[in-house]
């Protein structure tokens, strides 16, 4: 370690899985909080999760469980045995929080739910990660990403209003609640620094998502208007639209004048009134959209957005593909991607640096763990287990 | 590559345990493709169990695994659910050969039955090992490697008479079991050959167990006498002579006795060879006398054998045909000359354990002898290929079923 | 006696927009004391205009500037100073606030505060344990893009998501609403809980200096990996999944009526078909397997929405979760607000506005999570444009009444904006006919219970 780590006098026991609870974890390893992932015998489901490197299926090449479980240590142990409960309320006494995804009452139902662990440790901060949280009437519903993403709003106004309602790519609604879990920790942590107790820590990922409707939910209950999605025609100004290689999206505003907007594009016909306002925009969208689809025709993306950006200071975006990114000068330069060396998968770029701290920066230690690879070095140093009983332990099942 | 006895032979090894694996092992030892088909993510129950490289519990890492498993390629596939029972049945398709130990009844929990397979693949070979055999009371009863040899009547004359009976070392009832296994399925392959058709072979672990207990039920059903374990030491019996059992000697143990091959000899010759001549008195002469007398003979001579070092005793009396033993260790074993000399040894390399030594040839067969061609598959390493290979599935298939945990 | 950590903390909100005044405001609920510090004729442009959520019944009322809806819900609990940044006179005058503050935050441009002398370097001059947090699009530093004008809008494509987000066989698309502005949001609030543990137990403060694009970018991140490794370049499958089949949206009984549902385990699609009444389906070869329901995934989506169409919407939820089926409905702004499950949560807060401000009770979100031991709740609604300048210049700083009144006739402080706007909301009905709206409910305070 270089610098210190904000977290380092907390110590984490990880027994979500998949993508929030995990993400969630990573974030306070990667500000140096000790973290011990603690996975089933069968492995985290994270591990099943494409893609893969290679393309191999393999239990320890899930590049996605790589990106969310760096800086983790890994053991293996089986809370459905009593044998495992005790073993995991040894670990609980020494840890400071617990992060968990599993679904509301489970816990309760081995063992091992806030009131017990708060026996063993009073100061102990449980965060759980759920759907749907731990209370109310959909709590024990079935989640998933699609289901979050309908039950939060956001897709209601998503997508085009001639056809059904569209959820964004990839798993946005669990990385936003992984920073929510670990944001709550940290002021939770704050709030025991002084009173000397832990708590539980409830995080909804419905409730998440539906948090970032801050025009769309409040247009309702102080307006009783509803909003739909948009038209798919007039996409104009603040959606995606085609160039030469690829697609671009334009807005008013930044540091641009409507003239500079025009020159851009190098149409007059943008100064008619029909064109003045948004609202105007939207109503002559077919022929706006012509003017700017026929004006980017031929220019290609990147030189548009250094144009755009540098000479006409304009707010202005390109449909980066995942290779874009992955060669991007800016993330580069703002240290973005680490270099990773896993045991399995060998040397490899991730992408790491969410944000800048100048004391207490995001470090990068050590790779994600292989299935149960710190099994002997913590059950014998954090615990005073010996190698004989691990052996022991792995043929009962219970690590 | 020399062609060997099973080399066209394609097996499909769906168990979970030792015996169906030591079966397999010994069909690939000697030709046979066999794919094994483990659960998704933690594989066999085999590869959890110790003794573990350098005591590291893992499940590339079980030392047991390894020798069970050498020579094998490796899938993962749950067949509970329809898509995995759908792509076994594709695997079946070239199969000769399957073998499996599951409970008697699960396959039509999960929706398969022994006559869909003989009726879809008539020629294919069914192994199927269980606990107490397919049908019978007991047949739904689970059981282990204590029970059957509990049951097969060998532990009721185990041990000290006046004690608890006593189980044999190392689970031996899976071995037997697997080794009468892969000789059926031998057979089985052999009747093929001329009756054009496969069959069930029905393989009862408590059944193995039992018929290597030739002697007592045999004397029962002849002569209504029931044998037990051995008598006490100041008893009638041979056997309660410490002596002509398993004594001390300085750096370990060894089977002393006065025979030599099926005779025995004047008592007092093998007391000559000790050079003790206290032994060569009359008393001692007969069988009934070194019984009698059991106590005083222990007396004189077991503190003289524990100054023998155990392969000084060995060696000087087998060479003067004497039959006798040596407790050997797995540390006498790995140095013994006769298995150097026979070649018994191998040394293989696997990617995780390194450089290992294992048993290889146990028996000769000149002209399809054992053959080492890989070491034990890591878990579901073979699935792109095989998969993607034999049967028809593309990677993102592979990278799909994996994802929905089929494989 | 103080029952919080958060009691005797004083942050400065210097920020506009989205990303960071939430933050400020989620720290008001914690229980600090939140200054927002705007300039009057540089207000924050969430009080009026296209992000502001409405008014309260459709009404701009005399002081609109006070009364847009997403503007009370990003900065509740916040005291409203007015300063003009752009005069040294008023950074001095913040200054003496700083040194007094504990949290800083703002999103200005790189630029903008190193000229202003209000960059970290200068202010921990002036308070050596100061937290500064700055949000840009970009983040600070040299790398090509840092100077570039940057909008959450904008940026959904570039940082990635538009790549990975449309209908099937389409363009990519924008998804509803900004989104890594909530990503900064909540990197600062775990940014300063850190680094507020972190000054306690060595006595440091520290800058945190976030970049949203980055933020939007780690939304990707697996796409990346696979660009990686495997080159593969796909990216939009609409509302499918990796590999669960049949996932998507399907139309249900009424005007714009919409259920999901996500089938994974084969058992689960044995369900599902016994629930819509098609035992058969469940063991038809096109469908009984994982992969051969991917293959068929179009004739399946047919198939599900000639029984979906027939039925409401929370109806096919509760089938399908009473057989552990991921479904459920599309909730439009409506059904969120009026969502019984939150009623238990807690999530939505009821928030008394007093008799004079003329904005009645509203409900405003809370936050997604909540401590069995943490007291986070909307503490007031954020008070008038203005109301703190006299209690924390004159009171808190010591500015003289000379000053304050000559600030004020400069423009430098005020309580209503410099250039009031006129601003006559379209009626919602009319907003509906325009097509601008998909539907007014007349009936929304009766149920809201407000």
């Amino acid at each position: 370690m270089i610098a210190p780590g904000a977290l380092d006098d907390i110590k984490v026991l990880d027994i979500s899985q998949g993508i929030a609870g995990p993400f969630a974890a990573k974030i306070l390893a990667d500000f140096g909080a000790d973290v011990i992932k603690v996975e089933p015998l069968t492995g985290d489901f994270g591990r099943t999760m494409a893609p893969f490197h290679k393309d191999d299926p393999d239990i320890e090449k899930s590049l996605f469980f790589l990106l969310l479980n760096l800086n983790k240590r890994g053991i293996t142990l089986n809370l459905e045995t009593s044998t495992g409960q005790k073993i995991f309320k040894e670990l609980v006494a020494q840890c400071d929080v617990v992060v968990e995804s599993f679904e509301p009452g489970y816990l309760n139902s081995i063992g091992l739910g806030y009131e017990e662990l708060e026996k063993i440790n009073p100061q102990i901060v449980l965060t759980s990660i759920t759907w749907f949280g731990q209370t109310g009437p959909y709590s024990n519903y079935k989640g998933e990403e699609i289901v979050a993403y309908a039950m939060s709003g956001i897709m209601s106004i998503s997508g085009t209003a001639d056809r059904e309602p569209l959820k964004h790519g990839g798993f946005q609604s669990q990385y936003e609640s992984g920073i929510n879990g670990a944001l709550s920790t940290a002021f939770t942590l704050l709030m025991r620094d002084f009173t000397e107790e832990g708590q539980h820590v409830d995080v909804s990922i419905q409730e998440v998502v539906n948090s970032t409707l801050v025009v769309n939910q409040p247009f309702y209950s102080w307006t009783g208007a509803v909003q739909g999605r948009r038209r798919s025609e007039g996409a104009g100004f603040g959606n995606v639209m085609p160039c030469a290689d690829g697609y671009f999206i334009s807005q008013p505003g930044g540091g641009a004048t409507w003239d500079d907007i025009v020159k851009f594009y190098g149409n007059e016909a943008l100064h008619e009134e029909k064109f003045a306002n948004a609202e105007q925009r939207v109503q002559n969208g077919v022929e706006f959209d012509g003017i700017l689809t026929e004006a980017t025709k031929d220019r290609k993306m990147h030189e548009m957005f250094k144009s755009a950006s540098e000479d006409y200071r304009m707010l202005f975006g390109i449909v980066q593909t995942p290779e874009d990114l992955a060669n991007c000068p800016q993330l580069e330069a703002r240290n973005f991607y680490q270099d990773v060396d896993h045991p399995v998968i060998g040397k490899i770029k991730v992408p790491f640096r969410l944000f800048n701290m100048s004391e207490t920066p995001s470090q990068y230690r050590i790779p994600s763990p292989t299935l149960g690879q710190h099994n002997v070095e913590v059950y014998t140093e954090t615990l005073n287990y010996t190698k004989e009983d691990l052996v022991k332990l792995r043929e009962l099942e219970i690590i | 590559m020399a062609t060997t006895a099973l080399d066209n032979i394609r097996v499909l090894d769906i168990s979970d345990g030792i015996s169906g694996a030591y079966c397999t092992k010994y069909l690939a030892d000697y030709g046979a493709d066999v794919i094994k088909i483990e659960e998704p993510n933690t594989g066999n129950t085999t590869r959890h169990m110790g003794p573990f490289f350098h005591d590291e519990p893992h499940r590339e890492k079980s030392l047991l695994y390894f020798y069970l498993n050498c020579n094998k390629r490796s899938v993962t596939l749950d067949i509970s659910k329809n898509t995995g029972k759908k792509i076994f049945l594709e695997l079946l398709v070239e199969m000769d050969v399957l073998v499996e130990n599951f409970q008697p009844g699960y396959l039509e929990q999960i929706g398969l039955t022994y006559e869909e397979l003989k009726q879809k693949f008539p020629n294919l070979i069914i192994l199927s090992l269980s606990s107490f055999g397919q049908t019978g009371p007991r047949s739904s009863h689970f059981g282990n490697d204590l029970i059957y040899y509990a049951m097969s009547g060998i532990m009721h004359i185990s041990g000290a008479y006046g004690r608890s009976p006593l189980k044999h070392g190392h689970p031996q009832s899976y071995y037997m079991a697997g080794m009468t296994a892969a000789y059926t399925v031998t057979a089985a392959l052999f009747s093929r050959l001329t009756n054009n058709s496969g069959q069930q072979i029905d393989v009862s672990l408590q059944e193995v167990s039992t018929s290597h207990h030739y002697n007592g039920p045999t004397r029962y059903s002849y002569t209504g006498a029931v044998e037990s374990r051995a008598t006490k030491i100041e008893g009638s019996s041979f056997k309660g002579v410490k002596f002509e059992g398993i004594v001390k000697s300085k750096d370990g143990y060894i089977g002393a006795s006065s025979q030599q091959g099926r005779q025995r000899p004047l008592f007092s010759t093998y007391a000559e060879m000790l050079d003790i001549p206290e032994l060569s008195d009359e008393k001692f002469s007969t069988n009934t006398g070194r019984i009698e007398n059991a106590q005083e003979l222990d007396e004189i001579l077991l503190p003289i054998l524990e100054q023998w070092n155990k392969y000084d005793y060995f060696d000087k009396t087998m060479s003067e045909g004497w039959v006798t033993g040596v407790v050997q260790t797995p540390e006498d074993l790995l140095n013994c000359p006769q298995l150097k000399n026979r070649e018994y040894f191998i040394e293989v390399e696997h990617p995780i354990i390194g450089k290992i030594t294992i048993p290889g040839e146990i028996f000769r067969l000149p002209n399809c002898p054992w053959k080492f061609t890989r070491t034990a598959p890591l878990l579901g390493q073979h699935n792109t290929e095989i998969y993607c290979q034999e049967l028809n599935y593309n990677k993102d298939d592979v990278i799909i079923l994996r994802q929905g945990g089929i494989i | 006696m103080t029952k919080s950590p958060f009691e005797n903390l004083r942050v400065i909100d210097s920020t506009y927009v989205f990303a960071m005044p939430y933050a400020g405001g989620i720290l008001g609920d914690l229980g600090a004391e939140v200054i927002k510090v705007e300039g009057p004729g540089h207000l924050d442009i969430v009080r009026g205009g296209q992000f502001s959520g409405g008014f309260p019944e459709n009404d701009p009322g005399t002081d609109y500037w006070n009364r847009s809806a997403s503007f009370n819900l990003l900065n509740r609990n916040k005291k409203s100073l007015t300063l003009d940044l752009s005069k040294e006179e008023c950074r001095e005058y913040l200054k003496e606030l700083i040194s007094i503050s504990d949290v800083m935050m703002e999103n200005y441009t790189p630029r903008v505060m190193r000229r202003w002398g209000l960059d970290y370097e200068n202010i921990k001059k002036i308070k050596p344990d100061i937290i500064l947090i700055s949000n840009t699009g970009y983040g600070h530093g040299d790398g090509p893009f840092s100077a570039y004008p940057a909008q959450a809008t904008t940026q959904e494509a570039t940082h990635g998501h538009c790549y990975i987000t449309g209908y099937d066989n389409d363009i990519p698309s924008k998804a509803g609403a900004s989104y890594v502005d909530f990503l900064a949001c909540w990197s600062g609030l775990f940014a300063v809980a850190s680094a507020l543990r972190y000054r306690n137990r060595t006595g440091k403060g520290q800058w945190i200096d976030i970049g949203m694009y980055q933020l939007g970018v780690m939304g990707t991140a697996e796409y990346i990996m696979d660009w990686q490794s495997n080159s593969n370049k796909s990216g939009r499958f609409g509302n499918r999944h990796p590999w669960r089949t049949p996932q998507g949206t399907y139309p249900c009984k009424g005007i714009d009526q919409w259920v999901v549902l996500s089938i994974g385990e084969d058992s689960q699609w044995n369900d599902f078909c016994e629930i819509m009444g098609k035992p058969n389906l469940s063991s038809d070869d096109k469908y009984a397997t994982l992969l051969s329901r991917r293959a068929n995934h179009d004739e399946l989506d047919d198939i599900i929405a000639k029984w979906t169409v027939q039925l409401n919407k929370y109806e096919i939820m509760e089938l399908l979760q009473s057989k552990n089926i991921p479904a459920g409905p599309v909730f439009d702004s409506a059904d969120c607000n009026l969502n019984p499950h939150y009623k238990e949560t807690g999530f939505i807060e009821r928030v008394e506005y007093p008799e004079s401000r003329n904005m009645g009770t509203r409900k405003i979100m809370g936050r997604p999570w909540r401590g069995s031991k943490l007291d986070a709740r909307i503490r007031r609604p954020i008070e008038p444009l203005g109301s703190s300048n006299s209690e924390i210049l004159k009171d808190l700083i010591g500015m003289s009444d000379k000053d304050f009144e000559d600030f004020k006739s400069q423009g430098f402080i005020a309580e209503q904006p410099t250039t009031i706007q006129n601003v006559s909301p379209v009626p919602l009905e009319e907003q509906v006919n325009l097509g601008r709206l998909a539907y007014f409910d007349p009936d929304y305070k009766t149920k809201l219970g407000i």
